[in-house]
C-alpha cells in the first residue's frame, strides 16, 4: 500500500469514527447513575486540617517529588523558627474549638478561604455546600458550647451561613439551571440533616435544653430559615424538571419530618400542660405545715381533672366549719397559682390546635403528591412551617416540664398542741393568721 | 494537563468534588468510549466497561497519596486494563452481530446506514490484524489525533518508543492491506 492510500484509509477512519460515538441517551444515564452511586457510596469528606487541603492542592500541580523536597525544608525552617522563639497557629487544634475560645477565629477564617477559593475558581455551587456545612458546623458546636453566648454566637453564625448559601441558589438558579438543579438535590438533603441536628438538640419545648429563651429564640429563628431554603431548594428542582420520583422523595421526606416534630411539640405541651398543674398543686401543699387544733379528721386535698380543670384547683374538705375555714385559705385556691395554671393551659390549648391546623394542612399536601402536584405539595410543605412555628413561638412561653420538690410533708395531727404561726384556734372560731 | 483540568482535579482531590467529576465525563466519555468499543466492538460490554473506568478514576482520585499527572492519561491507563479483564473474562457474544443489526435496523436511511457501517467495519478489520499495541497507537493517533506524548504517557513509554511504534504499525498495516486503499 502507497502512503497516500495509506493517507486515504486513515482519513477514512477518522471521517467514520463518529460511528462509534456513544448513545446520548446512555451518555446521560450513565452519568446519572455513576454520580448517584458516588454519592452514596461517598461519605461527606471528614475536616481535614488545613496542611493537608495544602499538600493537596500543591499535589495537583506539582510532581510529589519536588513537593516532598519543598516540604521538608519547609519544616525546617519551621522549626528554626520555633527555636528563635516565635510561635505556629496550629490550624488542626482550631477544628474543636468553640465561640469565644482563642483559635476560633482561626477556625472561621479558614473556612472563610475556602469559600473564596471555591468562588474564585468559578464554583460557585462548592461555596454553597461549603456554606452548608459549615451551618452543620455551627450546629455542633451550640450543642457542645456549656455558655449561653458561645450557644447564641454559634446559632447566629448558622444563620449567616444558610443565608449565604441561600444567595448562593439563587445565583444559580439565574445562572446555569442545570448547576441550581443539582445544587438544589444538595442543599434539600443537607438542610434536612441540620434541622434532625438542631431538634435533636433543642427537644424540651417548654424551656429549652440550653436553659434560656434567648437561645431557644436563636434555634427558632435558625430553624425558620433552614426550612425555607429546603423550600426553596425543592421548588428549583421542580421549576428545572428534575426527576419527578426524585423529587416526590424529597417533597415526602420533608412531610415526614415535620409530621415528627408536629407530634413532638404536641408531646411536649401536654407534658408542661400536667406539670404545671401538679406544679401548682404540689406548691400548695407544701404550706401547709404545723398542727390544726381540732379533732376533725381532715381529708386530703384532691386535686379533681388534672386535665380538665380551666379555673382552680378546687379542694375537698368536709368537717366543721372551723376545720375548713382553717385549711381554705392555705391549701386552697391561690389567686397566682391558679391563674399561672390557667395561663399553661391556655396556651397548651392554643398549641393543640395550631398541631390541628398543621396536620389537616399535611393531609393536603400527602393528596397533592399522588396527584403529582408537587409545587402545591411543597407550599403547603412551607404552610406546615409557618403554622408549626407559630406553636413553638407559644410554647417558648410554657414553664419548664420538672417536677419541684416537695421539702415539707403535709403533716396533720389531730391533737390539742399549741397554736401554729398560721392559725390560732380560740373557742369556736378560727381566725386567720396574718402573715 | 489543560488548565481546567487541573482545576477539576484540584476540585476532585481537594474538596471529593462529583459536580466537577460529572464535568470530567463530559469531556472524556465519548473519547473514552470510541476507544473501548474500537477494542471490544461490542456496545453493551463498551458501556459496562466505561462505566467501570469511570467508577474506578474516582476511586483512583480520591485515594491517597498516589499521585495524577493527567486525568485523559489515567482514564486510558484504566481503561487499557479493564479491556484486557475483558478479554480474560469474557468470550465475545454471538448476540454482538444481532445487536448491531437490531441498531441499523432502526435507522432511517437504513441503506446509508448499511454502507457506512461497512465501511467502518472493513477499516476496523484490517487494522484489527495487527497487534494490540499497533492498533492501539494508530487509534490513538490518527481517530482520537493525541499527541506523541500524550500517546506516550497512555501506553507507559517514551516519545521515541511510540514513534518507532507507530511508523512500524503503519508499516504492517501497508503490508496486510495489500493493495492500495485509494
Amino acid at each position: 500500500m502507497k502512503d497516500a492510500g495509506m493517507d486515504n484509509f486513515l482519513s477514512q477512519l477518522r471521517r467514520d469514527v463518529g460511528l462509534l460515538n456513544p448513545d446520548e441517551s446512555w451518555v446521560r444515564e450513565n452519568k446519572i447513575a455513576l454520580l448517584g452511586r458516588l454519592r452514596v457510596a461517598e461519605p461527606a469528606p471528614s475536616a481535614t486540617s488545613l496542611w493537608c487541603k495544602i499538600e493537596e492542592t500543591i499535589s495537583v500541580v506539582v510532581s510529589r517529588q519536588v513537593f516532598a523536597v519543598a516540604r521538608q525544608a519547609a519544616v525546617m525552617l519551621l522549626v528554626a523558627g520555633v527555636a528563635v522563639g516565635g510561635w505556629i497557629v496550629s490550624a488542626s487544634a482550631s477544628q474543636n474549638s468553640l465561640p469565644g475560645e482563642a483559635l476560633y477565629g482561626v477556625k472561621l477564617a479558614i473556612e472563610r478561604t475556602e469559600v473564596s477559593v471555591a468562588e474564585a475558581v468559578g464554583a460557585s455551587e462548592v461555596a454553597a455546600i461549603k456554606e452548608l456545612d459549615f451551618a452543620a458546623r455551627r450546629a455542633r458546636e451550640a450543642k457542645k458550647s456549656p455558655r449561653r453566648e458561645q450557644k447564641v454566637v454559634a446559632l447566629q453564625s448558622l444563620q449567616q451561613n444558610i443565608a449565604s448559601a441561600n444567595k448562593r441558589l439563587d445565583k444559580a438558579q439565574e445562572q446555569s439551571p442545570e448547576q441550581a438543579a443539582s445544587l438544589a438535590k444538595v442543599v434539600t438533603q443537607k438542610t434536612d440533616q441540620i434541622l434532625e441536628s438542631l431538634a435533636a438538640d433543642n427537644k424540651s419545648v417548654a424551656g429549652t435544653v440550653q436553659g434560656t429563651a434567648a437561645v431557644s429564640q436563636e434555634v427558632h429563628a435558625a430553624e425558620k430559615l433552614i426550612e425555607e431554603t429546603g423550600v426553596k431548594a425543592v421548588k428549583v428542582l421542580i421549576a428545572n424538571n428534575g426527576d419527578a420520583s426524585e423529587v416526590k422523595e424529597v417533597v415526602e421526606k420533608k412531610l415526614e419530618n415535620v409530621a415528627k416534630a408536629l407530634v413532638g411539640l404536641n408531646q411536649d405541651a401536654s407534658l408542661a400542660a400536667s406539670t404545671s398543674l401538679a406544679n401548682g398543686i404540689a406548691g400548695q401543699m407544701s404550706l401547709v405545715t404545723g398542727t390544726v387544733s381540732t379533732s376533725v379528721p381532715v381529708l386530703p386535698v384532691v386535686a379533681p381533672a388534672l386535665l380538665g380543670a380551666t379555673n382552680t384547683v378546687a379542694v375537698a374538705v368536709s368537717g366543721t366549719a372551723p376545720a375548713a375555714a382553717l385549711l381554705a385559705p392555705v391549701v386552697g385556691v391561690s389567686t397566682t397559682s391558679a391563674s399561672g395554671t390557667t395561663a399553661v393551659l391556655q396556651d397548651v390549648q392554643v398549641i393543640h390546635e395550631k398541631v390541628e391546623a398543621a396536620e389537616a394542612r399535611l393531609g393536603e399536601a400527602k393528596s397533592l403528591i399522588q396527584g403529582n402536584n408537587l409545587l402545591g405539595a411543597i407550599e403547603k410543605v412551607a404552610e406546615v412551617y409557618s403554622i408549626k412555628n407559630e406553636a413553638k413561638q407559644v410554647a417558648t412561653q410554657l414553664p419548664a416540664p420538672a417536677l419541684p420538690k416537695i421539702a415539707d410533708p403535709v403533716t396533720l395531727v389531730t391533737t390539742t398542741a399549741t397554736p401554729s404561726p398560721l392559725v390560732t384556734a380560740t373557742g369556736s372560731g378560727a381566725q386567720k393568721s396574718n402573715k | 494537563m489543560p488548565w481546567e483540568d487541573t482545576l477539576l482535579l484540584y476540585k476532585i482531590r481537594v474538596h471529593k468534588d462529583k459536580d466537577a467529576f460529572g464535568k470530567v465525563y463530559d469531556r472524556y466519555v465519548a473519547q473514552v468510549y470510541r476507544f473501548v468499543f474500537f477494542k471490544l466492538n461490542n456496545k453493551e460490554e463498551a458501556e459496562d466497561v466505561v462505566s467501570e473506568v469511570f467508577l474506578k478514576t474516582w476511586q483512583y482520585m480520591t485515594a491517597q497519596p498516589i499521585e495524577v499527572k493527567s486525568i485523559q492519561h489515567l482514564l486510558y491507563r484504566i481503561a487499557r486494563n479493564q479491556i484486557v479483564d475483558v478479554y480474560r473474562r469474557r468470550a465475545r457474544r454471538p448476540e454482538d452481530n444481532l445487536e448491531a443489526a437490531a441498531e441499523l435496523a432502526s435507522a432511517e436511511n437504513i441503506e446509508q446506514a448499511l454502507a457506512e457501517r461497512q465501511t467502518l467495519e472493513r477499516t476496523i478489520q484490517e487494522i484489527k490484524k495487527l497487534k494490540q499495541e499497533y492498533q492501539e497507537v494508530i487509534f490513538l493517533r490518527y481517530v482520537e489525533e493525541l499527541s506523541i506524548r500524550e500517546i506516550a504517557m497512555i501506553l507507559g513509554k517514551n516519545g521515541p518508543s511510540v514513534r518507532v511504534l507507530l511508523h512500524r504499525a503503519i508499516k504492517k498495516l501497508q503490508s496486510i492491506s495489500g493493495e492500495p486503499q485509494n
